[in-house]
This record gives C-alpha cells, sequence and structure tokens, in this order.
C-alpha cells in the first residue's frame, strides 16, 4: 500500500520535500512507517518521537487512537507536525 | 517604596480640557494585577449601563501592567479598555508597543480619558507631564502619518505614539488603535470609542527608572526563559505567527470559506513558510522579546504594491482561507489598508466571509455590492471590499460595523451567517477542531476570543500541570471542557493583566510557577501560584460582572447555529458538532454562574467583590 507523508517545520528540514509517498506493506503501523523514514532520512526517529511532537493520521492524532500501534490502510496521509502557535 | 509600579494614574477630562494625577490604589493594584484587572474596578465603578459606548461619559483607558520595565523577555503587554460600542459589553483590547514602557517611564501607570474634547486634540506625556494639543490638522490622516507628523511637531523622532485612522475617526465599530511600531489594539472597537473623544492620538516619552524589588531574580529568571523558550519558538521566529498555517490546516483548525470546510488547498500559499520566500523582508520584534515573530514585508509591483507591517497568522487566516483566498500579495495589502486606517483584521475578514457567503446564497447581489463579485477566493474584490469598508464607502458602508450589525442591515435571514458572539467575529482557531474553544468563544468576555481563554493549548500538548492542566487532552472531546476552559480563561487573565506575551508564558514554556516567581521579583510580593490564579478569576467575574450589568446574560453565551448543527463535510473536522450545552453545563457550575449567568454572591464575596453585589441587584 502507497501512504502519504506530509513532513513540516523540522521535518521538512529532513525529509527536504513538502510531501512524501511510501510504499508499505499491508497492516504496517505508524511505528513501521517511522522506522523506514529514519531508513531513509537520518534522525527522523528521534526528532519525531520527542514528546511535544504531534503525528495525526488523516487529521487524528495518534495518541488518540493506537499511538505508533496505529495502523495504516492504502492512501493515508500522516502528518509530522513539530509544536504550533498561531496569534 | 512601591516596586512594579510608576504609582500613578493619570485622569483626563477632555470636556473640561484639564488633566490630573491620582495616586494607584495599591491594595487593589495587589488584587487585580493590572492592566485589564486593575481598569476593570475603574470601568465597574464609573460606567453603568445608562451610558452609549460612543458617549463622552463612557471611559477609555490605557493601562500598563507590572511586567513592563522589567526588562522580561516579552513581558511588555499593556490594554485599552473601555465599554464597547461593537458588542455593548465589556471590551479590551491588548497590545504590546514601545509606548507602554514609555508611558510607565513617564510616571504612569495607566490613563483614564473621559469626556469629549471640542474639536480633535492629541495627549502628549513627557515625564510626568500631560498636555492636550490641537490635532486639527491630523484629522483625516492615517495612523502612521500622524504619528510622523506628531514626532515632527514635538521635535523628537524618539517619541512614542498610539493613534487612530480615519476609521476611528468615524467610529466604526471595527476600528482599533495602532502604535508607531506597527502593534494593534485591535478588537472591540477600542479605536471608535477614542475618535467618539476626539483623541487622535496619545504621545509619550519618559526618562523614569521603575522600581523593582529583585533586578538580580529577574536577571536569572531572564536567562532561564529564554534557555527554556529558543528551541520551542525557533518556528515563530523562522516563518511567524502564519508559519502555523499549514499545521493548522492540515489538523482542521484554520478557519475555511466562513467554516463550513475542513480542508483549503490554497493553505501553502499564504502560509509563513511562502512569505519568507516572497515578501519578508525583515522580522520584527516587540520590545524586549528574544522571539520576532513580526513580519515586515513589501510586494514590490502590481495591484498590491506594498511596503510595511506584515500580516499575523490571524489576518491571513480571516481575510485569507476564510474567504476561499489564497493571494498572499492581496493579503498583505488588505492588512495594510486596515493598518493605516487603523481596523481590526479579524473582524474585517470575518465580516468579508459573511457577506461571500450571503452572496452564494443570493442574498445580496452585484446590485447591492456596487458591481462587486463576492464570490468565495475573488482577492480583488476583496481588496476594494477592505478599503471600502475602512473608509465606510459603497458596499463597505454596510459592512463597517462588523458582520451582527452588517446582517440586521441585510435582513433576509442573513444573521445565520455571521460568524459572531455578542458581536465579535470569531477569530481563526476553530471551534469544530477544539471542543472548548467553542465552549471559549461561547463564554469570552469580550465576545468571541481567542486569548482571554486559550483552552485549545493543552490539546495541542501545550500543558500547564502547575494549574491542573497537565495532561494533553482530546481535542474532539468535549469531556472536562467547562474546568480546561474556566481554568484557562483565569490563568490568560492573570497573565494579560500581568503584562505577559503567551508566546513566551505558554508556549515558550515559561509556566505559571516561574511566573509567580517573577512577580514576586517585581513587586516585592509574597504571592503564591494560587493566590495569582485566584487573582485571575477575580478579574475575569469582574469583567464579567460588569457585562452582566449592561444586559448579559446566559442566553448570550452560545455559538453561532452552524457550529452546533452542521457538519463540515471534509478533512480532520468532517462530520464535527460542537457538543455546547454539555460543556456549558459543566462551566456553570465550575464558575458559580447562576441560572442567568450571574456571578453568585457567594462567588463574588469568596474573591472580596463585595461592592459588586450591591450593583447587581
Amino acid at each position: 500500500m502507497r501512504v502519504r507523508i506530509k513532513p513540516l517545520g523540522i521535518f521538512r528540514d529532513l525529509a527536504e520535500s513538502a510531501v512524501v509517498e511510501v510504499e508499505l506493506k499491508e497492516g504496517s503501523t505508524v511505528g513501521d512507517l517511522i522506522e523506514e523514514l529514519d531508513r531513509r532520512y537520518r534522525g527522523f526517529k528521534e526528532a519525531a518521537t520527542k514528546p511535544y511532537v504531534t503525528i495525526a493520521v488523516n487529521g487524528r492524532e495518534i495518541e488518540f487512537t493506537k499511538g505508533f500501534e496505529t495502523e495504516l490502510s492504502d492512501g493515508s496521509v500522516v502528518a509530522f507536525l513539530p509544536p504550533y502557535a498561531g496569534g | 517604596m512601591v516596586y512594579g509600579y510608576a504609582g500613578k494614574i493619570l485622569r483626563v477630562d477632555l470636556s473640561a480640557g484639564k488633566t490630573k494625577d491620582e495616586p494607584l490604589d495599591m491594595e487593589w493594584a495587589r488584587k487585580l494585577i493590572g492592566g485589564a484587572g486593575y481598569a476593570a474596578k475603574i470601568l465597574f465603578e464609573e460606567v453603568g449601563p445608562g451610558v452609549d459606548p460612543l458617549s463622552p461619559e463612557n471611559r477609555l483607558i490605557f493601562m500598563t501592567t507590572p511586567a513592563i520595565g522589567s526588562g522580561f523577555p516579552c513581558g511588555n503587554k499593556m490594554q485599552v479598555v473601555a465599554r464597547s460600542p461593537l458588542t455593548g459589553i465589556w471590551g479590551d483590547a491588548t497590545f504590546s508597543p514601545r509606548f507602554a514602557l514609555e508611558l510607565k517611564r513617564a510616571g504612569y501607570d495607566g490613563i483614564v480619558v473621559q469626556g469629549k474634547a471640542d474639536k480633535p486634540v492629541y495627549l502628549w506625556i513627557n515625564d510626568g507631564k500631560a498636555e492636550l494639543r490641537d490635532a486639527s490638522k491630523l484629522w483625516g490622516k492615517e495612523t502612521f502619518e500622524t504619528i510622523e507628523l506628531i514626532r515632527k511637531e514635538i521635535g523628537d523622532e524618539s517619541v512614542r505614539v498610539a493613534a487612530i485612522g480615519p476609521s476611528g475617526e468615524m467610529q466604526l465599530k471595527l476600528a482599533c488603535i495602532i502604535s508607531d511600531d506597527g502593534r494593534a489594539a485591535g478588537r472591540t472597537g477600542m479605536g471608535a470609542v477614542m475618535g467618539s473623544k476626539n483623541l487622535k492620538a496619545i504621545a509619550a516619552k519618559g526618562s523614569g527608572k521603575i522600581e523593582v524589588a529583585n533586578s538580580e531574580k529577574i536577571r536569572a529568571l531572564s536567562a532561564e526563559a529564554i534557555k527554556i523558550s529558543m528551541e520551542k519558538t525557533q518556528a515563530l521566529r523562522n516563518f511567524g505567527t502564519a508559519g502555523g498555517v499549514l499545521t493548522f490546516e492540515e489538523m482542521g483548525n484554520l478557519p475555511m470559506r466562513n467554516f463550513t470546510r475542513g480542508r483549503f488547498p490554497g493553505a501553502p500559499n499564504i502560509s509563513g513558510q511562502r512569505m519568507a520566500e516572497t515578501i519578508l523582508t525583515n522580522r520584527e520584534a516587540c520590545f524586549t522579546c528574544p522571539i520576532a515573530c513580526g513580519r515586515y514585508v513589501e510586494v514590490k509591483e502590481g495591484p498590491y504594491k506594498m511596503k510595511g507591517f506584515g500580516p499575523e497568522y490571524e489576518t491571513i487566516a480571516m481575510i485569507g482561507s476564510d474567504c476561499w483566498i489564497d493571494n498572499l500579495e492581496a493579503i498583505a495589502k488588505a492588512n495594510d489598508i486596515c493598518n493605516r486606517y487603523g481596523m481590526d483584521t479579524i473582524s474585517v475578514g470575518g465580516t468579508i466571509a459573511f457577506a461571500m457567503e450571503c452572496y452564494e446564497k443570493g442574498l445580496i447581489t452585484k446590485n447591492d455590492t456596487g458591481g462587486l463579485e463576492l464570490t468565495w477566493g475573488n482577492h480583488e474584490a476583496m481588496v476594494k471590499l477592505v478599503e471600502q469598508m475602512c473608509k465606510r464607502e459603497g458596499f463597505g458602508a454596510v459592512l463597517c460595523d462588523g458582520s451582527r450589525i452588517a446582517a440586521q442591515r441585510i435582513g433576509k435571514g442573513s444573521e445565520k451567517y455571521a460568524m459572531q458572539v455578542k458581536g465579535l467575529e470569531i477569530p481563526a482557531h476553530n471551534p469544530y477542531r477544539f471542543k472548548t474553544m467553542g465552549l471559549n468563544y461561547a463564554t469570552g468576555n469580550r465576545g468571541a476570543c481567542h486569548n482571554r481563554g486559550s483552552p485549545s493549548y493543552p490539546a495541542r500538548g501545550i500543558t500547564s500541570p502547575e494549574i491542573g492542566l497537565g495532561e494533553k487532552y482530546d481535542g474532539f472531546s468535549p469531556v472536562g471542557g467547562g474546568r480546561i476552559t474556566k481554568i484557562h480563561q483565569d490563568a490568560c487573565a492573570l497573565v494579560d493583566s500581568f503584562g505577559m506575551c503567551k508566546f513566551m508564558q505558554f508556549f515558550g514554556g515559561l509556566n505559571l510557577n516561574m511566573m509567580t516567581e517573577l512577580y514576586n521579583a517585581i513587586t516585592g510580593s509574597n504571592a503564591t501560584l494560587q493566590e495569582l490564579m485566584k487573582a485571575g478569576e477575580r478579574i475575569w467575574i469582574l469583567q464579567r460582572s460588569f457585562s452582566v450589568r449592561m444586559g448579559l446574560s446566559r442566553k448570550d453565551d452560545r455559538l453561532p447555529d452552524r457550529f452546533l448543527k452542521e457538519s463540515p463535510p471534509d478533512g480532520a473536522i468532517a462530520g464535527q458538532v460542537v457538543e455546547l450545552d454539555q460543556m456549558l453545563e459543566e462551566y456553570y457550575r465550575e464558575r458559580k454562574l447562576d441560572a442567568n449567568g450571574r456571578p453568585s454572591e457567594e462567588k463574588l464575596r469568596e474573591l472580596g467583590l463585595d461592592f459588586v453585589i450591591k450593583a447587581l441587584q
């Protein structure tokens, strides 16, 4: 299956792209995806597992689903979001 | 010795053309901290329900805060307070101009203006001396031109000034006050109140020293604050507040098409990142701020050619995505027009989005708009309309007093498309995404405001364990929303009245225990955080009491029906509604408000606000 990654802030710097597409095997989780991204982009896992980083699958934060065990499906959009503010 | 305060208030009676000094009431300064807290007591005691907001009897209060002058990073916020002409209830606007420091160094914690001058004047405060000067030649001038002319007349380029533009002179209910360094006391129509008094500007210069109790401690806390906040605020520094556009669009927090959509394909085009790649020329910082989230931009050519202070996230979202507009240059131009005329960009954007939806629904046509095609995303029409609103010309004359009044003028059931609470347009944090923000808008003391309570912070991971908000909670859930919102509103009342910027206080990681240490180091007090949070609650309840006296009741604690009954079709917020009533019940219990929305006698006594009880009977 193919999932779409939206890396913002530091994650965009690491991935050097606004959008990344990743091919994963069926049943893969957010944790599997992070491992794959860490293989491609050095330091991605360390940045993604900091407590103040938000990871959202189709706009839903993973801490309110199954965390890193959250399963992905074909077409899922996974956003990696650093802390954000907006006055 | 008074620490952290100048110790004096300047009284200005414009009708009599006189000024006088009065001592700051230190007992109430301790109970209400400063800023909008201290001003709340003055407004409550001096402005009764029969006072029209635009009459000479209304008070216009400029109030500084204890943090100003301490040198602490981001401690430069002050407030302007009056009965609001836009909402009819409590009105205030916070900004962080260098004018605030000059005012305090000139010897004044605040200025209370009453009456109306028989011709335009400006107030010149110079090291303890106050003088009213003729402003006839300034009337009609734009804000920044006014400021430059005042500096020229005084003969000192370093004088700091807060001024209104032509929109304030015309008493448009969306008019604001702008400082020489481009900061806006934006919301609730404070510029209109200033205009109603024929007061064009206030200029200040001071050389006095503001005494603090423990400067060594303040220095140590400052160093710690900078250390804690630098990494967390890096994105704000790089991309400004608009750096949040992409994240907020992804999360469904961005307002899109008058809050009817959950996706906006044009978001990358209006992001802070795009701004940094295109029109950004400089980063701007408020006094003592190491974050520098402000922007200075230039559009070098074309119809939107401009050079000036750049749009913030709120402006970009309300004038941009909420109107389905993704042209950053057009937004920058509209922002610049608002700054020069002195208009609140949040309410201007929200009101145009309202008009665009009315146009889509056929409630207004090109015949009504003077030929403007108010279709979603039409940036050319938007810029023209902004200018018309600022000048009260054309169809702008229908919209220039905000969406609630515009809906009354348009009729035909259009009020359901006005996204406002108590008359104040809903700003750029989406209640569908963070349900507590909906409750916060419904109950906010000045109407729908994202700053007099930001209960979505903990849901975004910006937690405050020291006040019982230590867990990141689910922003889609209404459970516990009443408690969370009440606590965050009290905290924000405290932080505002103390003078801290929330980008340092919450977002930057300066927790409220550190703020308590800072408060004590500045004022020489020995307060606990619990006592300061109680002061925050006291401020909140006193402001609420003012509005109750103006006729506010539970029926006003509402959101537009859209948020309760209609769901966006796409994005992260697809299928959501705001469970307001459930949260409101809990909120009323937490606040100890009675069934009519009035603070209970028990609560008023507990907070030492006994004088309010009789006035509310």
